[in-house]
């Protein structure tokens, strides 16, 4: 019993440790510049496993994967937590859009080099491009969509005389009574 | 004293047994999936294909109930991102499966897999032109004189678009499941795609679409944290066949995304995401102004507690907008994909969608 509130008393100072060291984490993302991360969670992770040997060390009963299993969890948790907390920032949106920007910057004349390149040597080989397939693609799509329009024409039609061939027919039965 | 011990001592030593003996399943389950991995089966449900417009299609799936509901009810999901499969992925554990076994006539818009030749599609061609092509044909092969529409994520405001836009149509009933509608309260998404941080035309301009890749990588970097939890709980259960069943059928959709078309996303961010203006009735779809107080049909929003995607602020936000009278929000524990699948999902939020609906549906 004592075993199990010992363990309880670890968990607790866990969580709080990894209180203390999202605490910080968060701290960190507002400053710039930026500092090094590794050297606040590095220290966070050692603080944390600490607890867990001090546990294993002390009892051996299988509850221990079971309290260690709820410890990772947690620990997850409490990440993803901090994590998003973080990403919800403006610095991180900003930070998130000078990347993006320089990303496609970057790969966009890449791409469009890559794409040239191939298609010179697929027109070589005598071989469709992947812009002749797509427009073609595109032509069939466009053939299509013609072909729904005059179906949905040709259901209005049907519909329109199907509806005077009744009014035609109620005419004729009123006539001959 | 003596004879506490040595009970003590046994129980420690069988739970000591009990779990070397998961961990050796857990090392052989391991490396089956290491050495054979096997593709799951998923989308088991029988359905059939009723019509096809440029790549979507709509499927009815085959009844299990001698009865259906008269109002049959059609499901509009999220279009790219990832594959419809989620709402029918294993026998036991499928979203369409439980409302097929509740007597509803089911059916499912699937957007398609788009490709190049599919960058031109816009958020106004699926309201107005592909919406009311489906939901025409749906009518014509069910024979019923009502529908209901089931929007699940993006697919939400799509559908609340197309109810807004054409009063005429005979929906009987609206579920917003998860889907984001006032988007200032879209959380994550809304700070990232900011246009002051987030030039979507730039984007769109460079890769034409926005390839599965990249969505991929948008996802794994708002959950960073997702995949560690998702193989720690992997390996924790290991030794349960059942859940390793599971793990690998969800596991091969949430790996499964699919690109969304350039001039649909550069729409959707623009309008939906930085310009909020859906809530506030400034969007403009096919040359007509939607305005979200048309709709006047039965509504049931369902929001999530802890959704990151579309967070239960933006998706109560419709039940605030529109003019029904019966209307009604609930708010379910759990994340964006724990409404649609797993375990919680078929105790919890299916049962409350298929009881509101029901009675419904007459």
């Amino acid at each position: 019993m004592s075993t199990k509130s010992s363990s309880e008393d670890l968990l607790e100072q866990w969580k709080e440790s990894m209180q203390r060291g999202m605490d910080a984490w968060l701290t960190m993302i507002g400053q710039t510049p930026q500092p090094d991360i590794y050297k606040y969670w590095m220290p966070f992770f050692s603080q944390g496993m600490a607890p867990l040997s001090q546990m294993l060390s002390q009892d051996a009963s299988p509850d221990l994967l079971q309290i260690w299993k709820r410890i990772l969890d947690q620990g997850i948790e409490a990440w993803a937590k901090a994590l998003e907390k973080a990403m919800a920032t403006e610095t991180f949106a900003s930070a998130f859009g000078k990347y993006m920007d320089q990303y496609v910057s970057a790969v966009g004349p890449m791409q469009k080099e890559m794409k040239k390149a191939s298609e010179a040597y697929l027109r070589a080989l005598g071989l469709p491009s992947r812009t002749q397939i797509t427009e073609m693609t595109s032509q069939i799509s466009w053939v299509e969509t013609r072909i729904e329009e005059l179906e949905a024409k040709i259901e209005q039609v049907l519909a329109g005389v199907a509806s005077l061939q009744s009014a035609l027919e109620k005419g004729g039965t009123q006539g001959q009574r | 004293m003596a004879q506490w011990n040595a009970d003590a001592q046994q129980e420690i030593l069988r739970r000591w047994q009990e779990e070397m003996t998961r961990h050796t399943k857990r090392v052989a389950k391991a490396m089956e999936l290491g050495l054979r991995p096997s593709e799951p089966q998923v989308g088991q449900t029988p359905r059939d294909l009723i019509y096809r417009k440029g790549k979507a299609r709509l499927y009815r799936y085959r009844p299990a109930t001698e009865t259906v509901h008269p109002v049959p009810l059609l499901m509009v999901p999220n279009l790219g991102i990832s594959r419809p499969y989620i709402f029918d992925l294993q026998p036991g554990n499928s979203f369409i499966e439980h409302m097929v076994k509740q007597g509803f006539d089911f059916y499912l818009l699937d957007w398609g897999v788009f490709g190049e030749e599919d960058n031109g599609l816009t958020v106004d061609h699926c309201v107005v032109a592909i919406l009311p092509i489906m939901v025409k044909k749906l009518l014509q092969a069910s024979e019923a004189s009502a529908v209901s529409l089931l929007g699940y994520c993006m697919g939400a405001p799509l559908s609340a678009s197309y109810v807004a836009l054409h009063q005429e149509s005979p929906v009987r009933n609206l579920i917003n499941m998860a889907g984001p509608i006032d988007f200032e309260q879209a959380g994550l998404f809304s700070t990232l795609m900011d246009k002051r941080h987030f030039d979507v035309e730039k984007l769109v301009d460079t890769f034409g679409g926005v390839p599965a890749d990249f969505i991929r990588a948008g996802f794994k970097l708002l959950k960073p944290t997702a995949d560690l939890s998702t193989y720690t709980n992997l390996w924790w259960n290991l030794w349960n066949d059942h859940y390793v069943e599971s793990f690998k059928a969800l596991n091969t959709w949430a790996n499964d995304y699919t690109p969304i078309p350039g001039c649909f996303f550069k729409q959707w961010v623009g309008d939906f995401y930085q310009g909020n203006r859906l809530i506030k009735g400034e969007l403009h779809l096919g040359g007509r102004r939607v305005d979200l107080t048309n709709i006047h049909c039965s509504l049931l929003a369902v929001g999530a507690e802890t959704d990151y995607i579309s967070p239960p602020a933006c998706v109560k936000a419709l039940v605030d907008v529109v003019a029904s009278q019966d209307k009604e929000y609930v708010e379910l524990h759990g994340g964006h994909i724990s409404l649609i699948a797993g375990r919680k999902a078929s105790k919890v939020a299916w049962p409350e969608v298929s009881g509101w609906l029901g009675p419904r549906s007459q």
